[in-house]
């Protein structure tokens, strides 16, 4: 029976909360160096990474390599029963899983591991021209405003500022972010490069974005963007967005 | 099997309307598809992901999110596909003009930057399996997740693909590939040819699902189909009945001698079970098992075998009287959320009819009279689960009688059966074996009536020792007499009820008052003094009521169907109630405006 432990279980709700809108289900795999997960949306425009290392758990007792299935639906139930300041515990064995989440009171949850192959996925191949650093909080505000007004949304680079807009059928929006305005964290611009996303996919990062210590998004000319969450204890989550061509 | 495969061919179907040239070109599929999947590709050919009754959730994807599927697939703007499919007036065409386009299937999303430059071929298979994933989303974000399922598809696919792939989730997929058309085609495929139809027919009859019988035939051969037996949990199409408007004539179409019984205006039910399981399905064979818990729990109770498939009617019926209630009554079910609510409202009774299958044994190979005889011994009667009323008659006039009996005790009419050696059960098949004889009018009874309550009938549950019905009658001026129209039971509020008793207590008579003319025999006998406006559905024949007894017809008199109760007339004497002539008139009007508007 492997087991996990980790202080704080709310995190691990938003991030599953963020995850559960792209994939149904997955795999995580534990081996001597942590927690890792990888796997492309049924659309094939999204993808999520995500790596936690072994030393952020208080507790990690994985033999060798494992691997845990799970419906993400089935879960994040649970999750959503994370309190703040409750402990995450974590056990399970081929056939189940066994959540406890421990804070006032012990609440312990039990489902079935699902059958689902681990298909092993390459990580993307992409030359970034742009990588913008910012506070999470930041970065969720932006998807919240560009949201009301289309259904995709324009990276604009110029040397020393981003700019993120949105086209509707009757409003526009542009955010405009830069260093200077200490709305970014860093900039760097390679080439001034242009690229539109679907916002939908955008906003299926909010909810792991906010409890994510920065967010760092990378992009090029119509390639994927590419946002890295990242989180305490070096815990990251990425995920990748096939670009719009238009 | 590719997909692309399966694509040409409804393509191909498509294009031709001639049954023979179907036939054929679905011979060849068939012969080509492993037989593991070839229940997938019948569904699939048909626009569905199995057969109706198996209660797979509709796709739930709107045109809008159609739209947005395609949007996302092709990464073109929502706006330009709406203009398109302006355009272009089909979702389906959009979809492969932006396949063409893009120069074929293209590369999905990210896999162009994993190393996938490949274009990969969906399979029959992977389509099936994600369409049935996009119609088993449900709930929360399932929106999300169909338009992504769906677009994830239609990125992969190549233009034809595309094309059918909307048109099965939009239900558009209008092929005619009729069920009839598919037998013959698997008979022509796994068999010696169309003479082995009838095989694959029966089988199909006796096991709705065609993709589970395309599997038989495609992995054991059609030899196989002629040992088939009915399965529990699969419906089974039910037998038939012609329909006719002479006792005499349908008579002697059944044999001269037959089973006639009350044609209950309910739902029909097939009810199958199966250790504690029990599955209900439609006449359309649909599941309608959620709708009638109550009906299962009876199943469960009152059939003593361990598996059967039962027949019978399932009807609204008051609680109290036990009377027949109207159809309409009964649909009240399908409109009510809450089932159990809706359990409490409409009570129902089920009166059996039928037996097709009981421990491992084929009852629609048998006649009639045997499928009864077991029937009557594995069922245990109770208030609400019974054998429906009939009798064995060979006399048109006791036909007659019967009929007008069953009508005004709320029966549609009656079904005479066969019951010579021949009398089978034919599954899927309507013929002369089963006649069903109804009103051949229809009318509807405007004006209420006052009649005299002259006994009363004590009423069951809710109205245990109380008076809970009364038998009605009509002032006969010529002989001073009152004479009995109908028992009522409904309308009557709680209150109504409780005072009942004191109310008639007065009146109470140890045997039936001299100016009664009755052949009912209620519990109590009443002085003719209260009477009542009642209003009905419908002025009727019936042979239990004397009321206008031989006027209209011989060996019967008028009655009200489904009567209710509206309030007393204190105001009113027992020689002041509705006439006799009146009653023949307002008959006779009903029956002059149903010419009129004919």
């Amino acid at each position: 029976m492997a087991k996990l432990q980790f202080m704080n279980a709310r995190l691990w709700r938003f991030m599953i909360e963020s995850i559960e809108k792209v994939i149904a289900e997955g795999v995580f795999v534990l081996d001597k160096n942590g927690l890792k997960l990888r796997a492309i949306d049924p659309s094939k425009i999204m993808m999520v990474d995500l790596y936690y290392p072994k030393e952020a758990f208080s507790t990690y007792n994985i033999e060798e390599e494992a691997t845990l299935a799970v419906n993400f639906e089935d879960i994040i139930r649970i999750f959503r029963r994370a309190l703040k300041n409750d402990t995450l515990e974590l056990d399970f064995n081929d056939s189940h899983i066994y959540i406890s989440l421990q804070g006032k009171g012990i609440r312990n949850f039990k489902l079935p591991q699902i059958q689902l192959p681990y298909e092993k996925l390459p990580e993307p191949k992409v030359g970034f021209t742009v990588h913008a650093k910012m506070m999470s909080s930041i970065f969720s505000d932006i998807i919240r405003d560009i949201e009301l007004t289309g259904s995709s949304v324009t990276f604009t680079a110029k040397q020393d500022k981003l700019y993120l807009s949105s086209l509707g059928d009757i409003e526009e929006a542009e955010v405009e972010l830069s260093t200077e305005k200490q709305n970014l964290i860093e900039l760097d611009v390679e080439s001034e490069d242009s690229t539109s996303y679907s916002v939908i996919y955008l906003s299926n990062m909010v909810k792991a974005a906010k409890v994510a210590e920065s967010v760092t998004i990378h992009y090029s000319e119509d390639a994927p963007l590419k946002a890295d969450l990242e989180y305490i204890g070096g815990g990251r989550l990425t995920f990748y967005v096939s670009p719009l061509i238009t | 099997m590719p997909f692309k495969y399966l694509v040409e061919t409804l393509d191909r179907l498509e294009k031709i309307s001639a049954r023979t040239q179907m036939t054929v070109i679905l011979v060849n599929l068939f012969k080509e598809t492993p037989p593991e999947i070839i229940d997938k590709v019948v569904y699939l050919m048909q626009g569905k992901l199995g057969p109706d009754w198996k209660d797979i959730p509709n796709f739930g994807v709107s045109e809008k999110f159609l739209v947005k599927a395609v949007s996302l697939a092709y990464k073109k703007p929502e706006k330009e596909i709406d203009a398109l499919y302006k355009q272009l007036g089909d979702l389906g065409i959009v979809a492969e003009t932006l396949t063409s386009n893009a120069g074929g299937s293209q590369v999905a999303g990210l896999m162009s930057w994993i190393g996938q430059q490949e274009k990969r071929e969906l399979t029959v298979i992977e389509v099936y399996n994600t369409l049935y994933r996009v119609a088993l989303a449900q709930g929360e974000g399932s929106r999300d997740i169909k338009i992504r399922l769906i677009s994830g598809l239609l990125s992969e696919a190549e233009p034809l693909e595309a094309r059918y792939i909307i048109r099965i989730i939009e239900g558009r997929l209008r092929l005619g590939v009729g069920d009839a058309t598919v037998l013959d085609a698997l008979a022509i495929a796994f068999g010696e040819g169309v003479q082995d139809r009838p095989v694959v027919e029966r089988a199909y009859n006796l096991r709705a699902d065609l993709g589970h019988i395309a599997k038989i035939c495609a992995s054991q051969g059609v030899k196989v189909l002629s040992d088939v037996k009915p399965e529990v949990g699969i419906p089974i199409r039910p037998m038939l009945a012609e329909r006719l408007n002479d006792p005499v004539e349908i008579l002697r179409k059944i044999g001269g001698d037959g089973l006639v019984e009350y044609k209950y205006d309910g739902e029909r039910g097939q009810i199958h079970k199966k250790g504690s399981e029990v599955y209900i399905y439609s006449r359309r064979l649909e599941n309608i098992t959620h709708m009638y818990p109550d009906v299962r729990e009876l199943a469960q109770k009152f059939i003593k075998a361990r598996e059967a498939i039962v027949e019978g009617e399932i009807v609204a019926i008051d609680p109290e009287t036990m009377e027949l209630r109207p159809f309409q009554e009964l649909m009240r079910r399908k409109r009510k959320h809450d089932i159990h609510i809706a359990m409490k409202e409409v009570p129902v009774a089920v009166f059996l009819f039928d037996l097709l299958y009981v421990d491992g044994e084929d009852l629609t190979v048998k006649t009639l009279p045997e499928r009864r005889k077991v029937l009557e011994s594995i069922v245990e009667n109770d208030q609400n689960w019974t054998i429906a009323t009939y009798i064995r008659t060979s006399d048109p006039d006791k036909f007659m009688n019967f009929f007008m009996k069953a009508v005004s005790e709320g029966a549609e009419g009656v079904m005479a059966k066969a019951v010579h050696g021949n009398s089978l059960y034919r599954a899927g098949a309507r013929g002369w074996l089963w006649i069903k004889f109804k009103r051949d009018y229809k009318s509807e009874m405007i004006d209420t009536v006052d009649l005299v309550a002259v006994g009363g009938f004590y009423g069951r549950g809710r109205r245990g020792g109380k008076i809970g019905t009364l038998l009605m009658a009509a002032y006969d001026p010529e002989t001073d007499s009152f004479k009995t129209v109908c028992k009522v039971g409904s309308g009557f509020t709680d209150e109504d009820l409780d005072k009942m008793y004191s109310l008639f207590e007065p009146y109470i008579i140890q045997h039936k008052h001299p100016r009664v003319d009755s052949i009912m025999k209620p519990d109590l006998w009443f002085v003719p003094a209260k009477v009542a406006e009642i209003i009905g559905a419908e002025l009727t024949l019936s042979p239990l009521h004397t009321c206008c007894w031989n006027k209209i017809r011989s060996g019967a008199g008028i009655s009200i169907r489904f009567p209710r109760f509206i309030r007393w007339r204190d105001d009113k004497a027992p020689e002041d109630a509705t006439t006799m002539t009146e009653l023949v008139e307002m008959y006779t009007r009903q029956l002059k405006k149903l010419e009129e508007a004919k």
